[in-house]
């Protein structure tokens, strides 16, 4: 029963952020020059129409602002204000697919390989392997994606001719592999440092001299004893990650020109198009603050001394 | 593998023989020799205690015979344990070892344990390594050590976290755990060190019982002689990794041969506890007046809620407490972790707000008095804190730290005569001007306690109140700093208040005591009566918990323990 | 000021045993000097078209030393000026954030109670935003006047800086220092200036070089974007994307830009851990042995 009302309590912390969110992009939106709400410009006919009728524009302001949480929690977005024909929602429904595969398959590759080299770093602490683990960590954090990115291309695709430059082909390996890779390098890189502070600090903790001191064997010890303390800060990290792929990815699909949604929003941003711009933000928002939720609850779950505390 | 045979023919042969042990370590291109051919024989029915002060070796001989020397440690030179050489050998041979035939407990319980393993997959752990036997017959065998230990509802602690028990219950699951393979060496590095006195009373007495009810032999490492006393038949003395003088612990304590040894014996008979001094009532005919004097004043806290629904925690630090300080007395305020001193301290000083009742110092009311008021108070009443490295900002040289209460209470004195102050105020504990442009970090602890205290003496204070002040000190500083409180009272006719757990320390320099116990005041009175003839059982209890550097007394004590 | 005098010691002392944190923070001086003399080398302007070298290669010979871009503009002089932009942009941007950062930080801990649990929790609900797309939003809605990147750049980074400092402040709040001034009759102003601030320092110091890094790449993927300087200014950032946009057929046009930033960025980040590990604010524990 105490578990429920843990996830309830997080559940509901994570609202006031949503909902601040949702404000400040409708904000956002209201108070932008040359906005859709901005009619010195005028507008086609039937936009302002679908405009007015969408976000009753006659209405005051905290009306509008219900009327459009509400649109939200059905799926409506709001008409796109470009791409004339469709709804912010069907575009969002398009793109997602894809960046979702992207994103997925970036973060299990960042978090397998991040910590597996993080950990074979930090048991073969200050030898040779452990200093080039840490300087190829380091040039992963330190180069963007959007440098990286184009490297990759330049070696892999001009150069050895061994993968496509670019295009979705609807996502098949060949073509996922450099966006997949240039997306996850710089949280590898950043996992791979975590987990190797933290087990080097787990591996010098007193317990695990205790367990030492128990005569059980190295394997034991570090599959018992270090694994999850080790874990607990990667964990936490999942929420941050997750952040950054998502943001990483406006970049990745627009130099491999992936059909996703970081795509249509960086069009939208240089269209002007405000009401995807504004319905991506939303949805992205949404989604990582859903995620934080998560991995929040989960590290609950995991950590003991929360447990207690349920 | 079954759990360790014993025949009952373990005293006639030795248990474990070294002989020229060495360990080093390499550390910044040096090399420094931690011990140094050390040799010495266990029987197998015996405790053997080990003791010196810090850097003398003790911990690492034992560490080296475990093979939990850090990594840039070597050991050489021999130990045989049950016809085993243990220097040397191969990880996964020493590994069916240790755990199983030695086992240890070590200083710190409360890191000792994994917080994020249930201690039932702890103890487990130990022996599902080193026997066959069943998960069913595991767990019974956990559950019936810790309840052996005196660990209460031992089924549900099995399957709860270390961070739900106290230090001392912590130590007990440290020992159930090494007692489970019935290990025929238990080693103790400094086992009750971190633990309150009565708390470490109990643990030594678990310790001497398993020992019988086992038939062990056990390791004991300590920098208490007195510990050494209660529990040891044997004992190696060691300063600065060499072998002192070793023998039993009647010829060590009562005719020792060694100078170092008659040195360390010496330092802890000043404070020795148990002089049958009779006490005698002094008649003071002068009324004196109460500097501090506190009526039913609590401090209590509000813990922060665990959830949303849970009701509110509070804890009352100080619960109702009366007392008062004379002008020109040292009232000692004694008592344990959690007794509530170190807030009534703070209370005292203005830096903690009461709850209720009242204080009064100097005559004024704390609750009462405006800034200005209390500044003009705080003149007159000065503190010194237990961490010397904490006590000073890191960032400020000795002079700023000591021109700093000049600047807040004189802001009209001159640079010169401010200069003079200092100086002479740095002399005054023993330093010389030199030290003015050093900054904290460059001193040892004993210094920065000195600085401490120049500070305190700065403007001239007619109260000064010293938290815990040598609590944090090596043994042999701690005398040094206390020579120095002790002439700076009778020079400056200062009144002061001196807070420990020590009660070596309180008996030598306080006039009066109080003592605490959760919030409330146990018993308080001249230093002599309550140590002679106390009153309540609470503090006769925490005397006799001390343990004292006299063999015969401490068996005699220990006699009267277990007979009850 | 006799308190920093330690500091600096302290942070030279740890700094010189740590080579790449020395290699890096000399190749950084070298960098600024030469984004800010390099173009007085060369006999072009930053967008003045060589009609006679389009799209052309490195050489020696006629002082395209970098190459020439698509329009025919010298790309050492452009790497050069992106260099300023960049760095420059790294610098105020990281200045706004500190200031946020160590103000709020530092109220919030030395607060404590209520008010610091509140402006935590605010910082907790920020964390969880996609900062970068308001970023995005703001730049999208109201146009790209450098000013606005400062700001909104600055505006992103505060938060970790604020965590960091009010955890620093609540640790020195505890010490005993600080209760030993209090007794001392020192008011509250100067013991914030005297005791809690010099101690901050530090800290401060690490966050800034860390923070730096973040904000040049901020501001290059801004510019990636398209959102960020406008011609004929232009960052590091931008060239990138030019140079992307050209590197099958002139991939001189990625490489050097590339180069210069990520190198930039690397060497902050050597600097900032370094630092770190020197100045650790972990209380200096006499060995005990």
């Amino acid at each position: 029963m105490s578990n429920f009302r843990f996830v309830i309590g997080r559940f509901l912390g994570a609202i006031p952020t949503l909902l601040i969110l949702i404000c400040l992009a409708f904000l956002l939106v209201k108070s932008a020059p040359g906005g859709p709400f901005d009619f010195e410009r005028s507008l086609p006919e039937e936009v302002e129409a679908n405009l007015r009728a969408a976000y009753n524009l006659d209405d005051p302001v905290y009306l509008q602002l219900f009327k459009y949480i509400g649109d939200l929690l059905q799926g409506d977005f709001g008409p796109s204000f470009q791409y004339r024909d469709y709804t912010v929602t069907e575009l969002i429904a398009t793109g997602f697919p894809v960046s979702l595969r992207l994103g997925t398959a970036a973060i299990f590759l960042a978090l397998i390989f991040g910590s597996i080299i993080g950990s074979v770093a930090a048991l073969n602490q200050n030898s040779k392997l452990d200093y080039s683990v840490m300087f190829f960590g380091m040039i992963g954090i330190s180069i963007p994606n959007f440098v990286m990115a184009p490297l990759l291309v330049l070696f892999f695709s001009i150069g050895l001719k061994a993968l496509p430059a670019g295009g979705y082909n609807g996502g098949d390996f060949y073509h996922m592999v450099l966006p997949v890779v240039s997306l996850a390098l710089p949280q590898m890189a950043y996992i791979a440092r975590l987990t190797r502070g933290s087990m080097i600090e787990v591996l010098s903790s007193n317990f695990v001299r205790t367990a030492k001191a128990q005569g059980l064997p190295t394997r034991s010890i570090l599959l018992k004893h270090v694994l999850k303390p080790t874990l607990l800060p990667v964990v936490s990290y999942l929420g941050p990650a997750t952040a950054a792929i998502i943001t990483g990815s406006v970049v990745v699909e627009q130099i491999f020109g992936l059909p996703g949604l970081g795509r249509y929003f960086v069009q939208g941003a240089l269209n002007r198009d405000y009401t995807l711009v504004m319905g991506v933000v939303v949805f992205y928002g949404c989604l990582i603050i859903l995620f934080n939720l998560i991995v929040d609850t989960l590290y609950g779950f995991i950590d003991p001394r929360i447990k207690q505390n349920r | 593998m079954l759990l360790t045979q014993k025949t009952g023919q373990e005293e006639m042969t030795d248990l474990l023989t070294t002989k020229n042990l060495n360990v080093s370590f390499k550390s910044r291109g040096e090399t420094i020799h931690a011990v140094k051919n050390l040799s010495f024989s266990l029987r197998g029915d015996e405790v053997l205690g080990i003791v010196g002060e810090s850097g003398s070796g003790k911990s690492q001989t034992v560490l080296s015979i475990m093979g939990l020397l850090e990594a840039n440690g070597a050991a050489s030179g021999s130990a045989v344990f049950a016809k085993k050489e243990l220097i040397g050998l191969p990880t996964n041979e020493l590994n069916k070892v240790r755990g199983n035939e030695i086992a240890m407990i070590f200083q710190d319980p409360m890191s000792s344990l994994n917080p994020y393993i249930s201690i039932g997959k702890q103890m487990s752990g130990v022996l599902k390594r080193h026997t066959k036997m069943t998960n069913k017959e595991i767990k019974e065998r956990c559950i019936e050590m810790l309840h052996s230990v005196g660990i209460s509802k031992p089924e549900e602690r099995f399957d709860g976290y270390s961070f739900e028990l106290s230090g001392g219950m912590r130590q007990r699951v440290m020992i159930a755990s090494a007692l489970l393979t019935n290990p025929k060496l238990l080693i103790a590095d400094e086992p009750t060190t971190a633990l309150d006195v009565t708390v470490q009373e109990k643990i030594l007495d678990l310790i001497l019982d398993v020992k019988e009810r086992f038939k062990m032999s056990v390791i004991m490492i300590t920098h208490d002689l007195g510990v050494v006393a209660r529990t040891c038949d044997k004992v190696l003395v060691m300063k600065s990794g060499e072998l002192q003088e070793s023998g039993d612990t009647e010829a060590i304590f009562y005719s020792p041969k060694a100078d170092y040894t008659k040195e360390l014996l010496e330092k802890s008979k000043e404070i020795n506890l148990d002089d049958q001094q009779k006490y005698t009532e002094t008649q003071d005919a002068n009324i004196k007046n109460s500097l501090v004097k506190a009526t039913k004043a609590r401090v209590s806290f509000l813990l922060p809620k665990k959830t949303l629904f849970a009701s509110e925690n509070v804890l009352t630090a100080v619960n109702d407490i009366s007392m008062e300080t004379l002008d020109g007395e040292v009232l000692g305020i004694v008592g344990e972790s959690g007794s509530g001193k170190s807030t009534l301290a703070k209370t005292i000083l203005g830096l903690q707000k009461l709850t209720s009742g009242q204080v009064e110092v100097f005559g004024e009311r704390l609750a009462a008095i405006n800034k200005k008021e209390l500044k003009e108070i705080r003149k007159k009443m000065q503190v010194v804190f237990q961490d010397p490295f904490s006590s000073l900002n890191p960032r400020m040289t000795v002079f700023e730290i000591l021109k700093e209460p000049l600047d807040s209470f004189f802001p009209s004195m001159t640079k010169e005569s401010a200069q003079k102050d200092i100086e002479d105020g740095l002399m005054e504990v023993g330093l010389t001007p030199e030290y003015l442009g050093r900054y904290p970090h460059e001193l040892s602890g004993g210094q920065c306690q000195r600085v401490a205290i120049a500070r305190a003496l700065m403007p001239k204070p007619q109260l000064l109140i010293c938290d815990e002040a040598v609590s944090a000190l090596d043994a042999s500083i701690r005398g040094e700093i206390i020579e120095l409180l002790l002439r700076i009272k009778s020079e400056k006719k200062l009144t002061m208040i001196f807070i420990a757990h020590d009660l070596a320390v309180v008996r030598k320099i306080c006039d009066r005591v109080i003592v605490m116990q959760s919030g409330k005041v146990v018993e308080q009175g001249p230093t002599e009566k309550v140590f002679f003839e106390p009153e309540k059982e609470y503090t006769a209890n925490l005397l006799s918990a001390v343990p004292v550097p006299d063999p015969k007394i401490e068996k005699q004590k220990y006699i009267k323990r277990t007979e009850t | 000021m006799k308190n920093t005098n330690s500091l600096l010691n302290d942070a030279w002392a740890a700094l010189s045993k740590n080579k790449a944190a020395l290699i890096s923070a000399a190749t950084m001086v070298l960098m600024v000097l030469m984004v800010l003399i390099g173009p007085f080398f060369s006999p072009y302007a930053i967008d003045e078209t060589d009609w006679y070298k389009i799209a052309a290669p490195p050489t020696l010979f006629d002082g395209h030393i970098f190459g020439t871009d698509d329009l025919g503009r010298d790309l050492f002089v452009r790497t050069m000026y992106g260099g300023r932009i960049s760095l420059m942009v790294g610098l105020v941007a990281t200045m706004v954030s500190v200031m946020i950062g160590v103000t709020y930080g530092a109220v919030a801990g030395f607060m404590g109670g209520r008010v610091d649990a509140l402006m935590m929790r605010f910082v907790d609900v920020l964390y969880a935003m996609p900062f970068l797309f308001f970023v995005i939003l703001l730049m999208v809605f109201f146009g790209r006047s450098i000013f606005l990147i400062f700001v909104a750049i600055g505006a992103v980074n505060w938060l970790d800086i604020a965590r960091i400092v009010r955890g620093q402040t609540l640790n020195i709040k505890g010490k005993e220092f600080v209760d030993a001034a209090r007794s001392g009759g020192v008011s509250t102003i100067k013991i914030i200036m005297k005791h809690i601030v010099p101690n901050l320092l530090g800290v401060v110091v690490v966050y800034v070089a860390l923070t730096v890094p973040q904000v040049i790449l901020v501001e290059s993927f801004l510019s990636f974007l398209g959102l960020g300087v406008q011609e004929p200014m232009t960052s590091w950032g931008a060239l990138v994307n030019q140079g992307a946009r050209q590197m099958e057929s002139s991939p001189w046009m990625l490489i050097f830009p590339a180069v210069f930033l990520a190198t930039t960025l690397f060497c902050f980040n050597f600097i900032g851990d370094g630092l770190r590990d020197a100045l650790d604010p972990k209380d200096r524990t006499r060995g005990n042995d």
